[in-house]
């Protein structure tokens, strides 16, 4: 027989309004616990960790809580020689880390606190004779490094230095499914998350004619459960962040209207802790700063809290705000 | 973080849990300080390898941790021998393979294995294929795993049919496993590519997705579903005419299969009744469970449906890059051109040219925008387009995909175009055999329709298989099928409200082609294209309709008129009662000199800006829309668009 729909419910006492003041609390308090065992468990992370809070304070219209100086100092600190930045002090550099630490500059307007033509180096180098990114020299090939080097040199308004942008395209495009998704690798099954990197990277490269937007669309709504919230892949549990990603690309297809948002609204809200302030990936479980982000990036971009939360761009998950101060606008279909 | 569960504890357990997590602490942080000095020492040893074991062992994801250990390897293998190395690496092995128990989705963990595997004198890739198939076995949907299995069949050469098989098994034990059967999606064109479009499955195999659904409906039963696999892989390979059989055989087994569900819980019925009372209470509980697992035994499955579902609206293959139209129109002069694929003229040029001499101008796409699209419009900057005589135009991307019209003598414009036929614009042709096959197969359908009626998975086939046939005559059917799908699905009601958009489009396109095609030129051009009254929530495949003078969108659910750029000729478009708020994509429309959007939810004078880039828009009729009670709304309006002779039916 077949697997049974894969869901939560939702408590009739679950959260219905956003603890915004508990939200802030939650990630000032976050980064002020430097030797708490779940900090130096997740110093492989950090700069991640760092954007994603930081990112969240600026759509709560909190950023001047955080300790801008220190952050800076510590990001341009994790940078290394051949220009990318590692995830914290000893940490080998990556594409991952450095898009983030590229994030939290550009909402900090500090990218002229580094030698930007360094990080366009790495970054350029880092693409191979198929088009493919790897994430650093070791060689790992992934389409979200595809789109952590393009969203990386959009932002330093540099993306005319990929050196074979034809190719990256390709590349991405050769990972498209028969539903219309895309997956880590040619051949790799689609999955949400990389969905969100492919079509982002198609977006950033204005290439978004080579998605097949009805074919996909209809393959990102079906992932919305009865619940609410929204899964990654079919026959998977909903979670917070896997409603960003299918939420983020719907909205970069304009398709975001296939979905019940007041449902995904309410699975959201019920996914806070009432407690601590923060969100988890379902109702019930630990809170994080990483689904922390995508929660509050959510319901921005449903648009019904728009008093409360700053309008997020869809592709680069910052305020549009900065994306406008630095005059980068992403694709929308 | 995923899936941690936040438990209530006493003081006393967390004051446990503080003390043992300040133990681990101190250790991973000496332990982490000691691999980051040796390896500034260059110390790359047993030790650092130790350590970072050690380390890793608790945590996996650090990523720099994988980096010291590959250093490592690099470093000893330039002074140990191959067989040394061989033998470290097989530890290695070992060592991730305990680090994938722990997590078995770390992704630095994966790629330290292909890593090992890449540098090891003699990899063992059996056993590597072994170790997917028992990781697979932990979790069938390991999309890690399953990466890491196509790995190591491209490195080890294992048939395509051998993995095919794999995923047969892997379907016998779950059918809703998506990844098996995304894996088949890339395996069947390998087996069984086409030879015409390379890369694509073969179209008969295609076709064979079809059966996928009722397959799966059927498939409660592992044997069943053992059986049909085979016996459809089997037709695959056999004769067309044997293929068709086998694909037809699998809906009807579906059916008796269902029946005989139905058979089996009203014989336990029957049992219960006979028996002890509390037997035959627990019989009665028995029943409404029974029941609600047949008429709902579709839903669990429905991801594999939908992957059935997806080979279905895949069928219609890309076209090859060429100009599908040109028009070209000296009173305007201006060319407009259809590619077949979306292209960028901005990017990539194509040259105009007018007996044979190129006309300098720009290029623009439909909706003004620096994007790729399929139409382009090219506005002469000479007045070369308008001379006196008989001229050919001739629009040309490469030298393969170049079109040519041609202006008669006197003429102010001219058309070159595919001709479009009406039946195969959105279908497929379909050969006696095939059509013989598909409404069997929709009888089939049918039949499970009538066990599940609100069965979305159902409905969705029926009308995919309805749209194969006859989409005109079933068309009554197929909105049957929708307003039915509407009412169970309230999740996705305006993905399907805009499929159904779609459709309805398609069919009103084929009929306006139909009635065309009996006419005149001139009569075409003053007909209606009618669209009103269809309930369209978005609009859909209008670049066919290019050439079309008149249009009436009213009454329908439009939220803005998307795509209506498209519309090169249209003059005189109705669009009355809907609840327009967007009409952006009007902008720049040439031909435009009519325009009706009475009772619509156009409230401020910004939308309608756009329209400022109509140069021939005379007359706008806005009546019904609140904008119009705006304090100066005449004069401001007039402000806005001055080429307007007429407002709300009233001369200006």
């Amino acid at each position: 027989m077949g697997t049974p729909i894969k869901d939560v419910t939702l408590k009739p006492t679950a959260p219905k309004e956003v603890f915004f003041y508990k939200h802030v609390t939650y990630i000032t308090s976050y980064s002020s616990k430097k030797d708490d065992y779940e900090y130096v468990m997740t110093e492989y992370l950090r700069m991640s960790g760092m954007y994603w809070g930081i990112a969240a304070m600026d759509l709560l219209g909190q950023l001047n809580r955080m300790n801008k100086q220190k952050i800076i100092e510590f990001t341009v600190s994790c940078q290394h020689e051949c220009g990318g930045f590692g995830a914290s002090i000893g940490h080998d550099p990556h594409l991952l880390y450095t898009l983030s630490a590229i994030q939290i500059l550009a909402i900090y307007d500090a990218l002229d606190s580094i030698d930007v033509d360094k990080v366009v180096e790495y970054v350029t180098g880092l693409q191979q004779e198929d088009g493919s990114f790897v994430g650093d020299k070791w060689g790992e090939v992934d389409t979200r490094f595809s789109f952590c080097a393009v969203a990386t040199l959009s932002l330093l308004k540099r993306l005319d230095a990929v050196p074979d942008i034809e190719k990256a395209v390709q590349y991405v495009v050769s990972c498209m499914n028969f539903d219309g998704g895309f997956g880590v690798r040619p051949g790799s099954e689609s999955h949400s998350g990389q969905i969100y990197c492919c079509v982002g990277f198609l977006s950033v490269t204005n290439n978004l004619h080579y998605v097949n937007a009805d074919l996909l669309g209809w393959w990102l709504c079906e992932r919305q459960l009865p619940s609410g919230g929204l899964n990654g892949r079919p026959e998977k549990l909903p979670d917070v962040c896997y409603s960003w990603w299918v939420l983020a690309s719907l909205k970069i297809i304009n398709r975001l209207h296939w979905i019940d948002s007041k449902k995904l609204t309410a699975f959201i809200l019920a996914c806070q802790d009432d407690e601590t302030g923060g969100f988890a990936d379902r109702p019930g479980d630990m809170v994080d700063p990483f689904h922390t982000l995508f929660g509050i990036a959510g319901l921005s971009l449903l648009g019904n809290h728009s008093d409360s939360i700053k309008p997020v761009n869809p592709v680069f998950c910052m305020p549009e705000n900065i994306l406008t101060r630095i005059g980068v606008a992403p694709q929308i279909l | 973080m995923h899936g941690r569960l936040k438990v209530k504890t006493t003081e006393e357990q967390q004051e446990a849990k503080r003390k043992e997590r300040e133990k681990k602490l101190k250790l991973y942080t000496a332990g982490t300080q000691k691999v980051f000095e040796k390896r500034k020492k260059n110390e790359f040893d047993g030790e650092i390898l130790e350590v970072c074991a050690q380390l890793l062992s608790a945590n996996p994801d650090v990523y720099t941790l994988w980096n010291v250990r590959k250093e490592t390897f690099q470093v000893l293998a330039e002074t140990k021998t191959p067989d040394e190395m061989q033998e470290l690496y097989d530890k290695e092995l070992g060592f991730i393979e305990n680090c994938l128990r722990v997590n078995p989705k770390s992704y630095g963990a994966w790629y330290h294995r292909c890593w090992v595997l890449d540098h090891t004198p003699k990899p063992d890739w059996k056993q590597e294929l072994k170790l997917c198939t028992l990781y697979l076995e932990y979790d069938e949907r390991n999309f890690h795993c399953w990466d890491y299995r196509r790995f190591v069949v491209a490195k080890s050469d294992v048939a395509p049919s051998d993995e095919l098989e794999f995923t047969s098994n892997k379907i016998s034990t779950n059918f809703s496993n998506y990844s098996s059967w995304h894996y088949r999606s890339k395996l069947l064109p390998v087996l069984h590519p086409d030879q015409e479009k390379k890369g694509r499955l073969k179209e008969d195999i295609l076709i064979q997705g079809i059966v996928l659904v009722p397959r799966l409906v059927s498939a409660c039963f592992k044997w069943l579903l053992k059986t049909m696999i085979d016996q459809i892989d089997a037709c695959i390979v056999r004769k067309k005419d044997i293929l068709i059989q086998g694909i037809v055989l699998v809906p009807r087994l579906v059916c008796a299969c269902s029946k005989w569900l139905l058979k089996t819980m009203i014989d336990q019925i029957d049992t219960c009744i006979v028996r002890k009372k509390d037997i035959l209470i627990q019989g009665i509980v028995l029943v409404p469970h029974l029941v609600s697992v047949c008429t709902k035994f579709c839903t669990p499955i429905a991801s594999s449906l939908m992957a059935a579902t997806f080979f279905i609206c895949a069928l219609p293959g890309e076209k090859p890059l060429g100009i599908q139209a040109v028009y070209a129109n000296s009173a305007l002069n201006q060319v407009m051109v259809i590619f077949s694929q979306s292209v960028n003229l901005l990017q990539q040029p194509a040259e105009v040219s007018i007996s044979g001499s190129v006309m300098d101008g720009t290029w623009r796409n439909s909706r003004g925008s620096q994007y790729h699209s399929i139409m382009w419009i090219y506005t002469v900057s000479s007045d070369a387009l308008r001379q006196e005589g008989e001229r050919t135009l001739q629009v040309k991307l490469r030298e393969d995909v170049c079109r040519s019209c041609h202006l008669d003598e006197g003429a102010t414009e001219c058309w070159s175009k595919d001709k479009q036929d009406a039946s195969s614009l959105f279908t497929a042709e379909l050969s006696d055999e095939k059509t013989e096959f598909l409404t069997t197969e929709l009888e089939s359908c049918q039949q499970l329709r009538e066990l599940e009626p609100d069965n979305k998975w159902c409905l969705l086939t029926v009308i995919l298989l309805m749209r194969a046939l006859d989409p005109l005559k079933l068309e009554a059917e197929m909105l049957g099928c929708f307003t039915t799908i509407l009412s169970q699905d309230t999740y996705r009601a305006n993905y399907f409200k805009d499929l159904r958009s779609k459709f309805i489009m398609e069919n009103a396109i084929m009929r306006y082609l139909q009635e065309s095609s009996k006419v005149t030129e001139s009569q075409v051009k003053q007909a209606t294209f009618d669209a009103s009254g269809k309930e369209l929530t978005t609009l859909h495949h209008l670049h066919h309709l290019s050439s079309v003078h008149c249009m009436d969108l009213s009454n329908n659910d439009l939220l803005a008129l998307n795509d209506v750029d498209l519309l090169f000729c249209v003059s005189d478009l109705k669009a009355d009662s809907n609840k327009l708020q967007d009409i952006s994509h009007l902008s720049g429309l040439p031909c435009l000199e009519t325009l009706s959007l009475e009772n619509n939810n156009i409230s401020s004078l910004s939308q309608l800006e756009p329209l400022a880039a109509c140069p021939n828009l005379r007359r706008l009729d806005l009546s019904g829309n609140s904008v119009c009670d705006l304090d100066l709304f005449g004069s401001k309006v007039r402000e806005l668009l001055p080429q307007l002779t007429s407002l709300n039916k009233e001369l200006l």
